[in-house]
């Protein structure tokens, strides 16, 4: 279990995290939320012990965050680099090892997850030769190869197949039912959605939301109408009832606004193009993502530090 | 503890067991004897040429010509005696004949001789016959007036100096100057360059880790510090691996093969110039690579890395560009200055205690010196490591770099 509790940082003038306060328990997926420059990767060296906070205090299993808990810990950064001369094998071996590992200790659970993820035939070859995909799983074995109870995945599925995406989520569910705690930070909300058990939604270092996912959707209350068409739709992206709409060629997403039945809206649309088919519900991480958060480049989003 | 001797070892590992390092294991001493012995091994070779050089010859006293080749051909250069000056021309523009040597008719008073080659020719060769021809004609000039060349050459000659070394027990051995100055040139050029190459090996390193975002994950499990150390130290043991295997390769060449085939390589090679090998090494490879780490954490990439290395590099430019000043005036004010100055000091102390043996105080002063100013960079490029390693996204100038000092 990791809490955070009033932490706050500045660098120079630019104050990255202001009284964030959260906390993940032990085997659920939290989801650390926000748009470029909103203090998630300040937020998560600080958890690692890469930073200190300049206020509050971090928790790790009730006690203060101290040196030796980063062997407890693994991290999955957004952008991969690993040795590139070096071979597989004596990458993950070195890495464990500067996770307090022996190397005779954890090479059995190396070779249990380079098969889990069809790689121990690649296990004596240099890291240059594999593909994208291939050193993006080699990273995420290198992230959990130590046994680790708290992992953070920023971005953990960028790049990836569907097929190798599809085995990296059950290796991530598997984690979760072991009692590791996941936090997990990524812009695909749709993600976020279906895997988180709770999230934190930042924004210039600040708080903007948290709860579980049921809290937030009730929060929000059942005013989001998925309407799947036959038609041209263009229209629907300039409804004056909606507070934000998400539009693909043949579906739409209408988040309506206080005070705007549904069926106003289904009637205006159906004039115009055949409904297919239509549901009322809860609004999407994403919708209250972009309600909440608007264009973060329209705003100047900060830079991460 | 533990994990900065895994990175110190995974550093050592990555650095000397790779097919660049071999190469350079076996090319340096090559590289160094290149620029320090070879100059004085060719020069050697080439008064006793290997191969025969054929010279032309055009002169009216045929006795005399007779009198030259025999002395000539003791250096393997082989008169070839011409009576048309045309033809003899046209052989050495042809390329048949190395040179065409024109004595004049009244060779006993002329002061000029003229010499043809096809290109310059060779310098060692046409050295050799101004030699020999002008020790002919001054030992003909004299015997005309009737002196005895023999006793006019006994009488003329300078004396030499010979020099001795007096140790601290009073024992005397000879010395060769030429001995202290070619161990002195090595020493330095073995330091300049490992230092140059360790340096940047050190300062690439530490940019690739940051701008792959490798060090992210080193970050996750130990600290800046440890990472800093554990590459400075792994590839420092590396270094004097490399160095080692050189000094080894040195003294089996000097004192075992050389002997054997006849070659005599001059070499002052003492178990006190080694130490003080060592020691300066040692004290240059550290304050350097110190700041190698903090400028390759603070660079955005290779080229920025290039730009803030400049400073560096003339300090370790500058005792090579005055490296001769400083071995034939070991006392000078200038070098004096420069053995007490941190970041020269390595190279010019070096030097002088090779050269001049300054008095211990000075030394014990110096090494002083480099051990503090070693203490307070690495206290420095620590911080500047800290900091500069996860910033990235723009170029810093030094007085950005130094503002990370109080962070």
């Amino acid at each position: 279990m990791v809490e955070l509790q009033n932490v706050s940082k500045s660098f120079a003038n630019v104050q990255a995290v202001k009284n964030i306060s959260f906390t993940a328990r032990e085997g659920e997926i939290f989801g650390l939320l926000g748009p470029n420059g909103a203090g998630k990767s300040t937020t998560i060296r600080m958890m690692l012990g890469i930073y200190l906070p300049d206020s509050g205090a971090i928790y790790f299993n009730g006690k203060r965050l101290v040196e030796k808990d980063k062997n407890r810990i693994g991290y999955l950064p957004e952008e991969r680099g690993l040795y590139k001369q070096l071979k597989v094998n004596d990458v993950l071996l070195y890495l464990a090892e500067l996770k307090g590992k022996k190397r005779k200790e954890v090479q059995p659970r190396i070779d249990y997850l380079l098969e889990e993820m069809d790689l121990l035939s690649w296990k004596e070859r240099k890291v240059q030769e594999l593909s994208k995909g291939m050193s993006q799983k080699i990273q995420f074995i290198s992230t959990i190869a130590h046994d680790p109870e708290i992992i953070f995945l920023d971005e953990p599925f960028s790049g990836l197949d569907p097929v190798s995406s599809d085995r990296l989520l059950a290796l991530i569910l598997n984690l979760k039912k072991e009692g590791i705690t996941v936090i997990l930070s990524t812009h695909i909300m749709d993600q976020a959605e279906r895997l988180c058990d709770r999230i934190l939604l930042i924004n210039h270092g600040q708080e903007v939301l948290s709860g579980t996912m049921e809290e937030i959707k009730a929060k929000y209350g059942r005013r989001t109408i998925k309407v799947e068409f036959d038609g041209n739709g263009d229209f629907i992206s300039s409804l004056s009832q909606a507070v934000s709409v998400r539009r693909y060629p043949r579906w739409a997403e209408i988040d309506l606004k206080p005070g705007i039945e549904a069926n106003a809206v289904l009637s205006i649309i159906m004039e115009r193009v055949s409904i297919l088919k239509y549901e009322l519900s809860a609004p999407t991480l994403h919708s209250i993502f972009v309600r909440e958060i608007g264009d973060p480049e329209a705003k100047g989003g900060e830079q991460d530090a | 503890m533990r994990k900065v001797f895994t990175v110190i070892r995974e550093e050592f590992k990555m650095t000397a067991a790779n097919r660049a390092f071999i190469i350079l294991t076996i090319l340096g001493p090559f590289l160094i004897a290149a620029i320090t012995i070879l100059p004085g091994l060719l020069a050697s070779k080439a008064v006793n040429p290997e191969k025969e050089y054929q010279i032309g010859v055009y002169a009216q006293d045929a006795n005399f010509v007779v009198e030259l080749g025999e002395t000539l051909k003791a250096r393997k250069i082989i008169l070839r005696y011409g009576e048309d000056l045309e033809v003899l021309k046209k052989r050495v523009s042809g390329g048949e004949l190395e040179g065409l040597l024109v004595i004049p008719d009244d060779y006993m008073e002329e002061k000029v001789f003229s010499y043809y080659t096809k290109q310059g020719g060779n310098l060692f060769v046409s050295e050799a016959i101004q030699g020999v021809l002008g020790g002919i004609i001054v030992s003909k000039r004299l015997a005309s007036e009737g002196l005895d060349p023999g006793r006019i050459a006994h009488l003329t000659a300078r004396p030499s100096l010979k020099t001795m070394i007096i140790d601290q027990e009073g024992k005397e051995k000879n010395q060769d100057v030429m001995e202290v100055l070619l161990i002195a040139l090595t020493f330095a050029m073995m330091i300049y360059m490992t230092v140059i190459l360790y340096g940047q090996s050190i300062g690439r390193s530490v940019l690739m880790e940051k701008t792959s975002k490798t060090v992210e994950i080193l970050l996750s499990s130990v600290s800046s510090s440890a990472i800093m150390f554990g590459k400075i130290i792994g590839k420092g043991w590396a270094a004097i691996l490399q160095s080692g295997i050189w000094v080894t390769m040195a003294i089996f060449i000097v004192k075992i093969v050389g002997p054997k085939f006849g070659l005599v390589i001059p070499a002052a090679l003492s178990v006190t110039n080694f130490l003080y090998l060592f020691s300066f090494f040692i004290l240059a490879f550290f304050l350097y690579a110190a700041i190698y780490a903090a400028l390759g954490a603070a660079a955005e990439d290779e080229q920025h890395l290039n730009q803030l290395l400049w400073p560096v590099l003339i300090c370790l430019i500058v005792p090579m560009v005055m490296i001769s000043s400083i071995i034939f005036n070991p006392e000078s004010r200038i070098a004096i200055f420069f053995s007490f100055f941190p970041f020269t000091a390595p190279l010019v102390m070096l030097i002088r205690v090779l050269v001049a043996a300054p008095p211990y105080t000075e030394i014990l002063l110096c090494y002083g010196l480099l051990i503090a100013t070693i203490g307070i960079m690495v206290i420095l490029s620590t911080r500047i490591f800290r900091v500069g390693i996860l910033m990235t996204g723009k170029k810093f100038n030094f007085k950005q770099i130094l503002s990370w000092l109080w962070q």
